[in-house]
């Protein structure tokens, strides 16, 4: 939704204010002059105490992030893995100069610390609805590493606890703070293309599936792997080693997961930032010819397509309109239909990378207590959309999403795929 | 780069292989039919591994009608196959499904009780109120808290009854799960054009002995619901010495509706 200059007022006073009146309402009254931030050093005031939960191969990416940002302080990392916690330990110890990670295994105790500001949930995805919400529950900002949801009902929910507690969420999709994705990005938003026609998004992968079972295997010890707590929201099954791998267990859903979801929530989620993050689409054809076509309420198609793209790197995305189009993807190179476009810029003063903008983003908000990039509503549109999405392919037809009631009207299969149990005690 | 990033892609593409042994097309979604449950009952009445028995739920969870609740409601007190059966459950529309749960919750205890009362809640069963509102006093905390959330779904005085009674003289274990409630019960009283009552009940959250997030949750409301009129309350958390309620302070008025605010 376009911003009416009454909000702008005030938010740019709330920004200036938290920033202010933050420092002051936690300031001791007699403190050295290198807690007051200077010798370079940054005020207690100033640091954001964080704890890690589930750190693994991306986890371990996003910590140095975190790690980079002077007034970070992380201070506990929780795991399932006993190896896993030790190795994030010795990072952040030999980062800090000191031993005073603690680590956990139940990320309830990590949340029940006071002291602790924000979390980076870097989990699987099987848990990243569940952690988030626990997480701000417990008081607790967080940046929730994608996809952030299982399914359709985990996305709403996850829209109103975040507004419900008040509590700052960053879905880890950095792209939105990428210098060339969001110039893409700005360029369709605000017609500079011409009246948009249609967004691309890259899936990489358009195969609905469903989580099952593998062989049991001899169950190691809690201390060493938390079976139960690996498994979590997820259904039941028997300890396997091959699904220890979180980055695919119930990938992207449990009823219905798969590709869409997986590259979709980075990809799907600028092009909703391109559409100015309007609710999702309200038409999903059945995927036809490798690629799957949406429909917006005002008739731009949001086309789900696996090939066809120009060789720009992973994760790419094309917006179109009347005058003109842009493609951009991970290269952090951007083509576009006309060097006007640019307005006397080079895609190379533009630039791309690195990923700690969204990281920056995500504490400055914290601090502010602004909205991030990464929101939960933008995240909630983005990935109902590819939810939706997933459920057409699932069922290989066209299904029809109000977004008034939030449902798939009449069509009772489709609704049925909106949520999925989560297994004892857990719940949202 | 380009080159580590198609390295990456295709390590991510052969795991996905991998686990899709794991994995069950979902095929078996489309064309529902009463023969797709009957294979899936047949399934269930069979003496096939759990492993066929937790799709054949999964699958009846698209395909399942008020014929394959009993063969699902046997499940619920199985500690591997319970949260599969439960996936069916909370999806089959219709009270058999309800009445399956109500029943279940009689008889399992523990992890297995929470996790049905979990899906009494998300289904928001107006039938469950007597049951649930027993189980707020329930010796083991953590299902009194399941039944105080799932109360806060239910859309109905009673439910909010219930919890508003509780969270003045209830178990102080249970309380923080019953102001989860309440102020799920406030914000549907909000919703419904009923102001008095939703101010009402944040206000009595406001001032219970809950953790200070719960608190925090309710202040919110309290400005939001009161609209023009909450503005001393947003004003009075904006001089608050205590950062928490100056923070919430801030994100409430970033939603505060109409231009006074400004």
């Amino acid at each position: 939704m376009p911003i009416q200059g009454t909000q702008i007022h005030r938010r740019e006073f709330l920004k200036s204010t938290a920033a202010v009146a933050g420092a002051a309402v936690v300031a001791p009254t007699i403190i050295p002059s290198s807690a007051l931030g200077r010798d370079g050093a940054v005020a207690p005031s100033e640091r954001v105490v964080v704890g890690g939960i589930g750190i693994g191969r991306r986890g371990t990416y996003d910590l140095g992030c975190f790690l980079q940002q002077n007034d970070v302080q992380f201070a506990a990392v929780c795991d399932i893995k006993q190896a896993q916690r030790l190795a994030i330990k010795k990072i952040v110890d030999e980062h800090h100069g000191n031993e005073n990670c603690d680590m956990y295994r139940d990320f309830r105790e990590l949340l029940d610390r006071q002291d602790i500001d924000a979390v980076l949930i870097a989990t699987g995805p099987n848990w990243h609805a569940t952690a988030a919400m626990n997480a701000a529950k417990a008081g607790k900002d967080m940046y929730c590493e994608k996809p952030c949801t299982k399914n359709i009902e985990q996305s709403l929910i996850l829209k109103d606890t975040m507004r419900r507690t008040g509590r700052v969420f960053q879905a880890g999709t950095q792209r939105r703070n990428l210098p060339h994705f969001a110039f893409a990005c700005e360029l369709a938003r605000t017609g500079k293309l011409g009246k948009l026609k249609r967004v691309y998004a890259h899936p990489a992968g358009m195969q609905a599936m469903m989580s099952g079972w593998l062989p049991a295997e001899p169950e190691p010890d809690k201390e060493v792997v938390d079976w139960d707590m690996y498994l979590g929201p997820a259904a039941w099954r028997p300890f396997n080693e091959k699904l220890l791998d979180g980055f695919n267990f119930e990938k992207g859903g449990g009823l219905v997961g798969g590709g869409v979801l997986e590259w979709g929530s980075h990809c799907v989620d600028l092009c909703q930032w391109a559409v100015g993050d309007c609710p999702p689409p309200v038409e999903y054809d059945a995927p036809k010819d490798g690629q799957l076509v949406a429909r917006y309420d005002n008739g731009v198609e949001l086309v789900f397509r696996e090939t066809g793209w120009i060789p720009l790197g992973s994760c790419p995305v094309r917006f179109e309109g009347e005058d003109g189009w842009v493609e951009a993807g991970d290269s952090g190179k951007m083509v576009l239909s006309s060097p006007a476009l640019l307005a006397g810029r080079t895609v190379e003063e533009i630039g791309g990378y690195p990923a700690t903008f969204h990281v920056r983003d995500f504490l400055d908000c914290v601090k502010t207590r602004a909205q991030p990039k990464g929101n939960a509503d933008a995240a909630c549109n983005a990935h109902i959309a590819c939810h939706a999405a997933n459920i057409a392919l699932a069922l290989n037809r066209q299904v029809k999403y109000d977004n008034d009631t939030h449902t798939f009207p009449g069509d009772e299969q489709a609704n049925r795929l909106r949520s999925e149990a989560l297994r004892e005690p857990w719940r949202l | 780069m380009k080159n580590k990033r198609q390295l990456f892609g295709n390590l991510v593409f052969a795991v996905v292989v991998m686990i899709a042994a794991a994995a069950v097309r979902a095929d078996d979604a489309r064309d529902s039919s009463p023969q797709k449950e009957q294979e899936q009952l047949a399934v269930l009445r069979s003496d096939a591994p759990p492993a066929d028995k937790a799709i054949a739920c999964k699958l009846l969870a698209i395909h399942g009608s008020k014929e394959a609740v009993p063969e699902l409601a046997k499940l619920l007190p199985n500690e591997q196959l319970s949260s599969w059966a439960r996936i069916a459950l909370e999806a089959i529309p219709g009270p058999e499904a309800d009445e399956a749960l109500r029943t279940a919750a009689e008889s399992v205890d523990g992890r297995l009780l929470i996790g049905v009362i979990n899906s009494i809640g998300v289904r928001g069963d107006a039938g469950a109120v007597e049951l649930l509102t027993a189980r707020l006093n329930d010796s083991d905390e953590q299902v009194a808290s399941a039944a105080a959330v799932a109360l806060g779904h239910i859309d109905n005085e009673a439910a909010a009854g219930a919890l508003r009674e509780s969270l003045a003289s209830g178990p102080e274990k249970v309380r923080s799960a019953v102001a989860e409630g309440c102020v799920l019960c406030a914000e549907r009283y909000l919703a419904a054009g009923d102001t008095d009552t939703a101010v009402a009940i944040y206000d009595e959250i406001r001032n219970a002995d809950v953790p200070q997030q719960r608190i925090l949750e309710a202040l919110r409301g309290a400005i939001l619901a009161r609209k023009d009129a909450g503005i001393p309350l947003l004003l009075e958390q904006l001089r608050s010495t205590e950062l928490p309620r100056f923070q919430i302070a801030l994100s409430t008025a970033r939603e505060f509706p109409g231009g006074k605010v400004d």
